[in-house]
């Protein structure tokens, strides 16, 4: 059973991703901020990280870092959720480590197709 | 030009009972958003340079631009991307926040609220085209476009035209030879090629779950394996990507979704698109190379680092500043707390099942106390009653423990006072400062919603007339800046809350003035008034002082709502003021209304509960106590006049219900329960322990001319009425009076 974490401080947010996801056939962890997110990898394990950008407490591209920098998390798929279609905010993830992004607004579908893309 | 334009919210192909969910969680966040958009604006205005506020103002405003986009709320989403546009460019240093900018954007926000409102009740959406060019003409365009919910937008970044040579000349084996489904006449070929750099696993990437997704893609596909930069086995280094694949797909997807595949490949990725084409494959063909954009903007420097090498800052200095910056983040109070968000009905149903555990628990005392008593089984009532004990605690703590799930600190109820202020100082010529003070103090939700409007009222009152235009202050040697104090605090089961003012106080003489031209009182009665009594005036009904009708607060200051509303939550509001220095009004009201701790007494078989912290004593008095003054018995009790009210006569109890204890000749047994200064002796048949009981609120036709608050359920399932102590005063003073014309001083 894959695991998939849902970073984003909306709720709102959470809650589409984690349906949808759930609806493919994932199991979903949410958290509500970097912090939080940190916290509960070290309790369980995930296949893939989804991560909004603008969070308080521990924000999108420090959680990236610090993912990457934990041992059991080095190589693991982390995908963005950036609202930007500029290059900027994708390349700081992207040289903090992520794998990808997912442009908000998605439809559903999208977020699949992205999803596939980085978990087998 | 009225547009009648709805908001839908559609998320492709859920099932409309998940649709509704995320459309109740997204109204839910937007307007917890919009609040804390305003509190962070409010906060900016009055300390621009600190840039937590404009952040977190920033984030509240990026994130319901995206969660509206994503539910498909295309107005609400167009509006927040113009103030997301506003806070972005203070953020980047193009607009500096000054006052007007605060009202424009505090304007939006009253818009935006209207907006979720609307779309909350699926009525039509207000206009917002007037606000949406008072944004826009602030400032330059936001550079970030607009988000649409659209599918994979088609423009690819990064991929570049170069002309290319497949690789793969055996095409035309591969066709004839196994291995090729039969229906691949509409597909067309390509030849992909791919390297990841050699970090590619530290990104997360990995060439074999590419493949992976291109296989999704096509019909059929040959790989071959790329293996020119594995190093020998004593050199390998397993975090490291060594292998690439070239592969020769057929597919009938688009060269978009090819390309898509390959979006994440990094820097350093080499990766080829080169289509074949099945006439002449030796032919130079028009292929895709994708090489990664690079980064535009360099390397990043910290403001720091930048001043430190510009000689502007000593390093020691620096780290200083950086110190107290990271201390003072930690301070800065955000909403973002792990919280939950629970149904109100649902902490509700649990708070009723624990009080009919408070009242089980009862049961259990009860049978306890039969068995001891009646049954005579002592050891079953040792056991019994051990157990009783445990299960009494563990229900305590669980009351408390459920209890405090419905309370919610203050500072929610104080939420809307800044901006009224704001709003009261911006329109009329004054300067005013709120301070509030005690703002974590936690009280019951079901409080809590009652007394915001309450609150918003005393201090708009403050705001618009009790603090004095500026002129008015410096001319009677004040501060020209007024000051509003909301001080709250607990004592106890008892909530204060105090709003103060250092403003020009209410004056005795007007107020009665104005009370007999409305008609309130007539003008003989409010000559005889102590100016305390004036002023107590203020809560009668449609009472207003104010000599113009101002924009902000015409009629009658709503004194007397406030009064209604406090009462509503069994709490009281107080008044004192000094004409020329200020006001302060007070309000006090239990922390909860729901579990109370009671004296249980009986009149007749009727069980009936007093709130304890109302009961002063109980005592029983003998015929030689009691005086008759026109047939109102009453008694003295260190030198105070306590009247004696039969609780059966009061509540109407059927004289054949009452064992006779209330003769002339014998002792009375009676509470004396107090409220304010008021004391008045109860005479009841028994006096019982005093129990937590659950009280459920009685509506007001029930409740006897206000004598009985509500009822609750006792141990043996009887149901106990519980007195209003206030109530209960007022039934005795009305009664006692009405006997006597003259007032009583000393008895004999």
């Amino acid at each position: 059973m894959r695991c998939v974490m849902a970073v984003d401080d909306s709720v709102t947010m959470r809650q589409m991703v984690s349906f949808t996801l759930k609806q493919a056939g994932y199991e979903v962890v949410e958290a509500a901020d970097g912090r939080d997110a940190l916290s509960k990898l070290r309790e369980q394990r995930v296949s893939l990280i989804i991560t909004d950008l603008y969070m308080p407490n521990l924000d999108g591209i420090e959680l990236i870092k610090q993912v990457r920098a934990s041992p059991s998390y080095r190589f693991t798929p982390i995908l963005m959720l950036t609202t930007e279609s500029q290059g900027s905010k994708k390349s700081e993830g992207q040289a903090a480590g992520a794998t990808g992004w997912i442009v908000k607004p998605f439809q559903p579908e999208q977020l699949l197709k992205v999803v596939k893309r980085v978990l087998p | 030009m009225s547009r009648q334009k709805t908001n839908h919210i559609h998320t492709g192909g859920a099932s409309p009972d998940w649709q509704a969910r995320l459309r109740e969680t997204f109204l839910d966040e937007a307007e917890a958003l919009v609040d804390e958009l305003e509190s962070a604006l409010l906060a900016m205005e009055s300390s621009p340079d600190d840039r937590e506020y404009l952040n977190a103002a920033f984030r509240a405003a990026h994130t319901i631009k995206g969660s509206s986009a994503s539910v498909g709320c295309v107005e609400i989403a167009t509006f927040t991307h113009e103030l997301e546009s506003a806070l972005d460019a203070v953020r980047s240093g193009r607009y500096a926040v000054d006052s007007p900018f605060c009202a424009v954007l505090l304007g939006s926000l009253d818009i935006l609220r209207a907006l979720l409102r609307a779309t909350r009740e699926e009525a039509p959406l207000p206009d917002t085209g007037p606000t949406l060019i008072g944004l826009k003409s602030l400032f330059a365009d936001n550079k970030e476009t607009l988000p649409i919910l659209t599918q994979d937008p088609s423009d690819r970044e990064g991929f570049r035209k170069a002309s290319c040579k497949p690789n793969c000349d055996r095409l035309p084996d591969l066709r004839s030879g196994s291995g090729w489904p039969d229906q691949i006449d509409s597909a067309r070929f390509y030849e992909i090629t791919l390297r990841l750099p050699d970090d590619a696993f530290e990104r997360g990437l990995d060439p074999l779950t590419v493949l992976a997704a291109l296989a999704d893609e096509s019909i059929s596909m040959h790989t071959e394996l790329l293996v020119d930069q594995l190093p020998a086995l004593v050199q390998l280094d397993p975090t490291r990507c060594y292998l690439g694949f070239r592969a020769v797909v057929a597919t009938r997807a688009s060269e978009d979704d090819l390309k898509a595949i390959f979006e994440f490949c990094p820097e350093g990725s080499v990766v080829a698109v080169c289509p074949i084409s099945d006439t002449s494959v030796n032919e130079q063909g028009q292929g895709y190379l994708y090489l990664h954009h690079s980064v535009e903007e360099g390397t990043w420097k910290r403001l720091g680092e930048i001043l430190v090498e510009d000689n502007a800052v000593k390093p020691e200095d620096l780290e200083v500043a950086l110190a107290k910056q990271r201390a003072s983040s930690q301070t800065v109070a955000t909403n973002n707390g792990h919280t939950i968000r629970v149904k109100e009905s649902r902490i509700d149903e649990i708070i009723d099942l624990v009080g009919e555990l408070v009242t089980a628990r009862n049961s259990l005392f009860h049978l306890q106390h039969l068995v001891e008593t009646e049954y005579s089984i002592p050891a079953l009532a040792r056991g019994l009653k051990d157990t009783a004990n445990s299960v009494s605690r563990i229900v305590s703590q669980l009351q408390n423990d459920v209890l405090s799930l419905r309370m919610i600190p203050l500072r929610n109820v104080f939420q809307r006072l800044p901006r009224i202020v704001r709003d009261a100082t911006s329109q009329q010529d004054k300067a005013i400062s709120l301070h509030i003070m005690g703002d974590d103090t936690e009280i019951d939700k079901t409080v809590a919603d009652i007394l915001v409007d309450p609150m918003i009222h005393l201090v708009r009152n403050a705001a618009d007339h009790g603090i004095e235009r500026r002129a008015e202050r410096t001319a009677s040697s004040k501060e020209e800046k007024g000051n509003i104090w909301i001080i709250a605090s607990r004592q106890g089961k008892t909530v204060t809350i105090d709003v103060k003012d250092d403003g020009r106080g209410i004056d005795p003489s007007r107020i009665r003035k104005a009370a007999v031209e409305k008609g309130i009182v007539e003008s003989s009665v409010a000559q005889r008034l102590s100016d305390q009594q004036a002023i107590d005036l203020i809560f009668a009904p449609g009472f207003s002082t104010a000599s113009e009708v101002s924009e902000i607060s015409g009629r009658g200051v709503g004194m007397d709502i406030v009064a209604r509303n406090v009462a509503r939550v069994n709490g009281t509001v107080s008044v004192s003021s000094t004409s020329g220095l200020g006001t302060t009004i007070r309000l006090q009201f239990p922390l909860t209304i729901s579990i109370v701790r009671a004296l249980i007494v009986h009149c007749g078989e009727q069980p009936l509960a007093l709130p304890l912290e109302a009961v002063g004593e109980t005592t029983a008095i003998a015929p030689s106590g009691r005086r008759t003054l026109c047939q109102q018995p009453f008694t003295v009790i260190r030198n105070q006049v306590v009247p004696l009210i039969r609780l059966s006569e009061a509540l109407g109890t059927r004289l054949s219900d009452l064992k006779d204890t209330h003769h002339e000749q014998s002792a009375w047994l009676a509470v004396v329960v107090e409220s304010g200064a008021e004391k008045v002796g109860l005479v009841v048949d028994n006096i019982d322990q005093p129990h937590d009981i659950l009280m459920k609120p009685l509506e007001s036709y029930l409740t006897g001319g206000g004598l009985v608050s509500g009822a609750a359920v006792m141990g043996d399932g009887r149901v106990a009425l519980v007195l209003d102590p206030a109530g209960v005063v007022r039934f005795a003073s009305e009664h006692f009076r009405s006997q006597n014309n003259s007032i009583i001083g000393e008895t004999g």
